[in-house]
Formats: C-alpha cells, sequence, structure tokens
C-alpha cells in the first residue's frame, strides 16, 4: 500500500446499518481515521444476520462485519446529557461527522447543525435519513421497501401483469451510502478551502429517485407512465440450470450478432424483426424463440461466446460463482480479513483499484474496543472515570 | 450560501470521455457542485444515449423525446441524453485520428481529471493511456469506469446495467419466486456505480491537494455490484448459503410487502417491524382482534403464516386510495408508502418541498423538469449553471478560448471531420437523399 488518499480525514461516524456505516467504510479504506460511536446495545446491524451457524452473536454478524471494515469503536449513550457533552467533545476537532438514523435526532440532543458550527464551523456533517432534515414526509417510517415505493423504484420494477417488485437486497440503503460518502467529500474539499463547514443530506427516498429517470422523463416529455414491461430485460433459464438476461435485443446494432449466436442468422432479414421497434411489437414471438434456445445452453458458456463477439450480455451469479471467479481472482477482489471473534472469513473488498496510493480494509471493532484508548488516551478520562461513566450507562 | 457564492469544485476542470449513464451521471453531479465538465465526443461515435442520429420509424416510442417527435436533430433532444449531462460543455474531437490526440493531450495539460468508460484497450489505443497523460500532464486524475476492471481474464467484456445486476451478484436475490431471478427494471448498477465514482474523484482531488501526486483509478463496475450485495457473500462464506430471491418479503419483518389499492396499477408498500407496528395497523384496518390472534400475535407466527396474512391485508388495501391510505397508516406509526409512478413523482408534495426535480431549459427541446436532487449542500447547493450541450457545441469557446486555436486552425479540424456539430451518419443520410 502506497499514500492513503484520505490521510489525515477525521471522521466520526453516528450511523447504524447500511448507508452510513458504508459510507464510514470507504472513508476508512481509503485512509481515514473513523471512529464508530455506537449506543450501549450496538449498532442494530450486529444483530442482523447472516451469523455462523444461524448463532446471533454481536460480534459475528456479517452485516455487521462487513460494513465496518477499517474503523475504531467506542460506545456513547446519547441519551444522557453526559453521552451528549462526550460527542461535543469529539467533534470539536472532526472533520466529517456521518449521522444516520431518525430525522431531528441530533438537533433534539443540542447537537444540531447550528449548535455543532458554533462549536467546530469546518465541520461537515452528513445526515442519512429516510426522508431527509425536512418535507412533508420528514417523520414518515421508511426504510428500504418504502423508499423504493415512493422513490418510484417499485412501480418500474417486476412483471405488468403481477405486483411490483422489489430489487433485491438493501440496495438503496447502499446507493444512499455511496452518495453520503460523495457528499461529504464534496462538502469536504470546500471545508477544507474555505474553512467554512455545512450540513449534508442524503435520503433514502432521493436516493430511490436517483437511481433511475425514466418514469419521470417518459413522464414529462411524452406524457406517458412508464409501466413495467416483461420485454426489457427478459431472463431466460438455461439447460444447466443457469439464467441468462438479455437487455439488447431492442438495439439494432447486436441484432445481427444475436440471430447468429443463436444459429437464427434467417431471422436478420425477417420483417417482423426488422428494427426496435417491431421487434417489440413481435415480442411473443422472439420470446418464444430465445426460450426455446437458451433451454438448450449453458449459461456461463453463452455469456463467454457471446462476449467474445462483443455482445454486452451476462450470466446470472451466485456468492459461489462470484468467490470462485477467475475474474475476481486474477484482481484479488475478496480479501481474507481477520477479526478476533468471528476469525479468519473472506470478505468482498473495495471495487477500484489505485495505482499511485492504496487501500487497505482494515476489520471491524468489537464493542467499545476502543474506549480507554479514545476516552483516557484522547479526552483524558482516567480509568477511574471509566468506571463512573460505565456505571451511568454513558459507554 | 457562502460568502462569495463559490461551489465547492470551481476551477477543476474535467475531461469526461464517458457515455450512457453511469459515468456522465457521475459527471453530471460534480458539474453540478461547479466543476467545468467538458464531454468530448466524436461525430462519428457520440454518446449513445444521443439516440439516432436519423430517427427510424418508432423511434418516438423507443427514445424519450419532447412529445414522442424526434424533430430536426434527435441527437440534441433525447431526455435521458439531457438528463445525464446537462452542466456540461460540449466538444468533437476524433480521437482516432492524430490530430484529435493532439488537441486532446494540449487540453489535458490544462485539466485536472480525464475520466473514461470505453472497453478496456480502447484508450490505449488511442494512445491515451494513463502513462502517456501523465507524460502530458504529471499531476492528472485518470478514473476508468470499466465493466470488469482493466486487468484479468474478462476486463475487455462489455456491459449495460441489466448485465451488472446479473454477473455482480444484485440479479440472483431479485425476483418473484426463488427459482425465477429477474431483472429489476431500472438498471440500478448504473447509478451505483454513479454515485461511488463522483465521490472517488474527489477523494483522488483531496490527494492531490495534499501530496501534489496525480492517480490513476480502475474502478470496476461488476464489483461494484458485488460490494452492494456483501452480506449474501458473507452469508455464504460462513453458511454455504445461497440466498434466493423472497419476492417483496424480508426474513425477519412480517408483513413486507406490496398490496394493491383502488384504481389501475395502484400499489401499496407495507413493512412492519415490531408487534406494536402491527398493533397499529390492525387498529387502522378495523381489525383489532388480529393482533391478538394466535397466528399472528408474534413476529414467528406472522412469519409464518404470511400468506393467509398478506391475503387479508390486500382484501383491505384493494378497497382504499394508495395515498390516503399511506397517510393513514404513517399517521399511526406504520411504515407504509405508495407505489408511485412517473406522474406521482413529479407532483409528490416531498420531492417538490426538497427540491428534487428542477426545470431545464434546454435549446431545441423545451422547458423540462430533470432530476436534480439526491445531495443536498446546505451551503454550497448544486446548481442547474447550462443544459445539455448540443455535440459539439462549445467547440469553438473549448479550442479557441481555453486552448488559444486560431479561426483557421479550428476551420481546418472541421474540414478534416475532426469536430463538428452533426453526427456523421446524418451527413450521408443527406449525402444520400441529395444524390437520389
Amino acid at each position: 500500500m502506497g499514500l492513503a488518499l484520505l490521510d489525515g480525514l477525521r471522521v466520526i461516524e453516528v450511523a447504524q446499518g447500511v448507508a452510513g456505516p458504508l459510507a464510514g467504510k470507504y472513508y476508512g479504506a481509503l485512509g481515514a481515521d473513523v471512529l464508530k460511536v455506537e449506543p450501549p446495545a450496538g449498532d442494530w446491524a450486529r444483530r442482523a444476520g447472516p451469523f455462523p451457524g444461524d448463532e446471533p452473536h454481536p460480534e459475528k454478524s456479517g452485516l455487521f462485519l462487513y460494513l465496518n471494515t477499517g474503523k475504531r469503536g467506542i460506545t456513547l449513550n446519547l441519551e444522557t446529557a453526559t453521552g451528549c457533552q462526550i460527542l461535543r467533545r469529539l467533534l470539536a476537532d472532526a472533520d466529517i461527522l456521518l449521522y444516520g438514523g431518525p430525522a431531528g435526532y441530533l438537533e433534539a440532543r443540542g447537537l444540531g447543525h447550528r449548535e455543532l458550527s458554533a462549536l467546530n464551523p469546518r465541520l461537515v456533517a452528513v445526515s442519512v435519513t429516510d426522508f431527509g432534515e425536512d418535507g412533508p414526509y420528514r417523520d414518515f417510517k421508511g426504510g428500504e421497501l418504502i423508499a423504493q415505493a415512493l422513490g418510484g423504484v417499485l412501480y418500474l420494477s417486476g412483471y405488468p401483469e403481477r405486483e411490483p417488485l422489489k430489487v433485491g437486497g438493501n440496495t438503496i440503503q447502499y446507493l444512499t451510502g455511496y452518495l453520503a460518502f460523495t457528499g461529504g467529500l464534496i462538502a469536504y474539499y470546500h471545508a477544507a478551502a474555505t474553512g467554512e463547514g455545512q450540513l449534508v443530506e442524503v435520503s433514502l427516498m432521493e436516493s430511490a429517485v436517483f437511481a433511475h429517470h425514466y418514469a419521470n422523463l417518459e413522464w414529462a416529455f411524452k406524457g406517458e407512465i412508464k409501466r413495467r414491461r416483461r420485454d426489457q430485460s427478459p431472463t431466460y433459464r438455461t439447460g444447466d440450470g443457469g439464467y441468462v438476461t438479455l437487455s439488447i435485443i431492442y438495439r439494432d446494432v447486436y441484432w445481427p450478432t444475436l440471430t447468429r449466436l443463436i444459429g437464427r442468422p434467417e431471422l436478420v432479414d425477417d420483417p417482423r424483426f426488422r428494427d426496435q421497434a417491431s421487434r417489440r411489437d413481435h415480442w411473443a414471438e422472439v420470446d418464444r424463440i430465445l426460450a426455446e434456445y437458451f433451454a438448450t445452453q449453458k449459461a456461463e458458456e453463452f455469456y463467454h461466446r457471446a462476449q467474445a463477439e462483443r455482445m454486452p450480455v451476462g450470466y446470472l451469479c451466485t456468492p459461489p460463482d462470484l468467490l470462485g471467479s477467475p475474474q475476481y481472482q486474477a484482481r484479488g477482489f475478496f480479501q481474507e480479513i481477520d477479526h478476533p471473534a468471528a476469525g479468519k472469513l473472506t470478505y468482498p473488498g473495495i471495487p477500484f483499484r489505485l495505482d499511485e496510493a492504496g487501500w487497505d480494509l482494515g476489520r471491524a471493532p468489537l464493542l467499545g474496543e476502543h474506549n480507554e484508548a479514545v476516552y483516557c488516551g484522547q479526552l483524558g478520562y482516567s480509568k477511574a472515570d471509566l468506571v463512573v461513566l460505565r456505571d451511568r450507562n454513558v459507554i | 450560501m457562502t460568502g462569495d457564492g463559490r461551489l465547492p469544485l470551481e476551477g477543476v476542470r474535467i475531461l469526461d470521455l464517458t457515455h450512457v449513464w453511469a459515468g456522465p451521471l457521475a459527471m453530471r453531479v460534480l458539474g453540478s457542485f461547479g466543476a467545468e465538465v467538458i464531454k468530448v465526443e466524436s461525430t462519428r461515435r457520440y454518446d449513445m444515449s444521443r439516440g439516432e442520429a436519423v430517427a427510424g420509424p418508432g423511434a418516438g416510442r423507443v427514445f424519450i423525446y419532447p412529445n414522442a417527435d424526434p424533430g430536426e436533430e434527435p441527437w440534441n433532444r433525447e431526455g435521458r441524453f439531457i438528463e445525464r449531462n446537462y452542466n456540461k460543455l460540449g466538444l468533437t474531437l476524433d480521437l482516432t485520428r492524430p490530430e484529435g490526440v493532439e488537441v486532446f493531450k494540449r487540453l489535458v495539460k490544462i485539466s485536472d481529471v480525464v475520466v473514461e468508460s470505453f472497453r478496456v484497450g480502447v484508450m490505449a489505443n488511442f494512445g491515451l493511456d494513463y502513462p502517456r497523460l501523465r507524460a502530458v500532464k504529471p499531476d492528472i486524475i485518470m478514473v476508468s469506469l470499466s465493466s470488469q476492471g482493466q486487468t484479468g481474464p474478462e476486463r475487455a467484456y462489455g456491459s449495460f446495467g441489466a448485465v451488472l445486476e446479473q454477473t455482480g451478484g444484485l440479479a440472483a436475490i431479485t425476483g418473484y419466486e426463488p427459482d425465477a431471478p429477474t431483472a429489476t427494471g431500472t438498471f440500478i448498477p448504473d447509478p451505483v456505480v454513479a454515485a461511488l465514482a463522483a465521490g472517488l474523484v474527489v477523494a483522488a482531488l483531496h490527494f492531490r491537494r495534499r501530496t501534489g501526486l496525480g492517480l490513476y483509478i480502475d474502478l470496476s463496475q461488476r464489483e461494484t455490484v458485488t460490494a452492494i450485495v456483501g452480506e449474501t457473500i458473507m452469508d455464504y462464506v460462513m453458511n454455504g448459503r445461497v440466498q434466493r430471491p423472497m419476492g417483496n418479503r424480508h426474513p425477519t419483518m412480517a408483513p413486507h410487502g406490496v398490496y394493491p389499492c383502488a384504481g389501475e396499477d395502484r400499489w401499496i408498500a407495507i413493512a412492519v417491524e415490531d408487534d406494536s407496528q402491527f398493533a397499529a395497523l390492525c387498529r387502522v384496518m378495523g381489525r383489532p382482534e388480529l393482533a391478538v390472534d394466535e397466528r399472528f400475535a408474534d413476529v414467528v407466527g406472522r412469519l409464518r403464516h404470511q400468506d393467509e396474512l398478506d391475503k387479508i391485508i390486500a382484501d383491505w388495501t384493494r378497497q382504499h386510495d394508495h395515498l390516503e391510505l399511506m397517510y393513514r397508516l404513517q399517521a399511526a406509526g406504520v411504515p407504509a408508502g405508495a407505489v408511485l409512478d412517473g406522474r406521482e413523482l413529479l407532483a409528490d408534495p416531498h420531492l417538490q418541498a426538497r427540491g428534487f426535480f428542477r426545470e431545464l431549459d434546454q435549446p431545441g427541446a423545451g422547458r423540462y423538469p430533470v432530476s436534480f436532487g439526491g445531495l443536498k449542500l446546505h451551503r454550497t447547493p448544486a446548481r442547474i449553471i447550462r443544459p445539455a450541450p448540443r455535440l459539439g457545441e462549445h467547440n469553438e469557446y473549448i479550442l479557441g478560448g481555453l486552448l488559444g486555436l486560431s479561426g483557421e486552425e479550428i476551420a481546418a479540424l472541421e474540414r478534416a471531420g475532426v469536430i463538428g456539430r452533426i453526427p456523421a451518419a446524418a451527413v450521408r443520410r443527406e449525402v444520400e437523399a441529395s444524390d437520389g
């Protein structure tokens, strides 16, 4: 590892779950000093699976371990005035506060943006919420599915004859985390030059709208409601139990190659399939031809064959496919990380390589692992003070 | 607003060679915070999002033109192109020609960042890979946003968003049934890559400011998708378990689904986190007895009896308006969201209050709302500085104003076809028409 991109950046993370911690993880991987502040019960991600052997353990959550690499960790109870006072001291010389939780939470504790900028004018406060710090939905209850609904993602996903379909996993939360990462850095770039910090907001609902644009554009430009379509990116089951999705059948540039790849070159001259619009009009026939063809194929083999002809198609990869992928192995994407409680495990890495600099994942902190280092070493409390703070449920 | 009204990235010049969605969106975000983004295309190979040079039959349906009308210059009025590329300057430059490469290198000398998303090897073929850019400008920052990275056996493979969902591992957990994975309807990898890539550019700018050094960033879009399904990898590593699609359901929450409402294709999402929210849902439904029904009283029971529970909820939601129901449920503390379509998004009171959409005056197309939000910086808010560039719109400004080429030199480049304002395919078509 060479020089770190964000060496010298000091981040205080008061965030749980996926989005806020993801931003902190990337800051940490790029060399920032990231201090994660957890409530005494810990980030809720510690209670979410997966766990080895399905046995819940606060230090062994796969979600938490993955999202919190490269951070130090302390516990601090922000439900106490003492806890808030300690956070204030920590923020006095921080560059970025990464907050994730309900809107208005910090404000209600005297840690709103105005108070914080009086304390530290250079501080960039990144707020990660469901709906933002203002607006009529501010206090709505949210989460992944609700964000996908109100953000317009759900309406576009799935089959037209069925209910809208959620994009799997925690996708919008991850997207929000990347936006938080970016927003914090833009504001920090400004703060480092001018001494002016500011509040940066991202929200799950707005990220979901950021995640597409077909719906609003179709309405604004054409007065049409963009709907779910079966023919947009049809998925075919292959003979070996895999899947291939084709999103490119409409593009004229790929149609001749596709007809050749599936052994039906005569279809190029078929007037029913002449151009994008006519292939849409005769979708049922296109679909039948492709389904019949793929039923005899092997998914990964087709992927390589099509890519050799410069056709941008993929095949469905599951975690074992990815862990065994020669491409991922060649790039060293997966990293083995040792953790005092969870042991050695293979983790997904960071999806980019840096030529001059490097990145280092590190590992996730144990709950309260750095209490003594931070409270005694940094803030000057004695070990006896720590006993008091623990007994009074502050840490 | 800051004292002098400066945006954070003012003074940063970016040469944007990216096309389609992820790269252009990332650079539009940086442009909205003050970077001077020069979009570099050529008349032979322009950004595919512009659509066809000559609109074929049915183009009005396939592309997003104002009133479905391709107009005389369809390449300057496609909605997706406009939304992904406003706040940029437009330059055409044929990089397959030595004169084009020469001009590009002169631009690199006065720029801070070069971003590209070509197939691996294309920049090297142009003679514009990182070592050669660095030779021109030692502290240049270069970012490559390729499908699978610059190394490895599949480095030359191409992709669109729907491909990345598959090859990155997101499609494996998206679908109605465990054995029926499907694509998302929104090609979500592109905006995810955009959100990360924009930040990486700024991280590199920090690095350069501190060290004086440039940097090469080699991003893999496929790996970016895998990074957003990290917990499925961890589950496999820990338990050998391959997670499958679970429709709209959640492993530990119930009810958790999308339910029909009154009207055509109207839906509401409900995601109950705990027992008290379930009791509140039952009260709003007028069915308080369900909260103590032994099938549904605890979360394990609700997860086991989801089919019955979903049917009961759907029978109720079907009688109600999706928006009205959302307000009632939210007032009772139940996480609920109306499933909004494009028209509803534009009219949504929350997005309006947040200023998510902004009207953009696009010459040749008209005034349309475009996405603007997602990143709200309170002191230095994003701005709409200029519309999306027409093909080659700023050739004179960039070549003459920034590089100091003479009018004669610029005219020579135009005569040689190195720069231009009209797609080569459209020119060919005009010649054919005049011949025939």
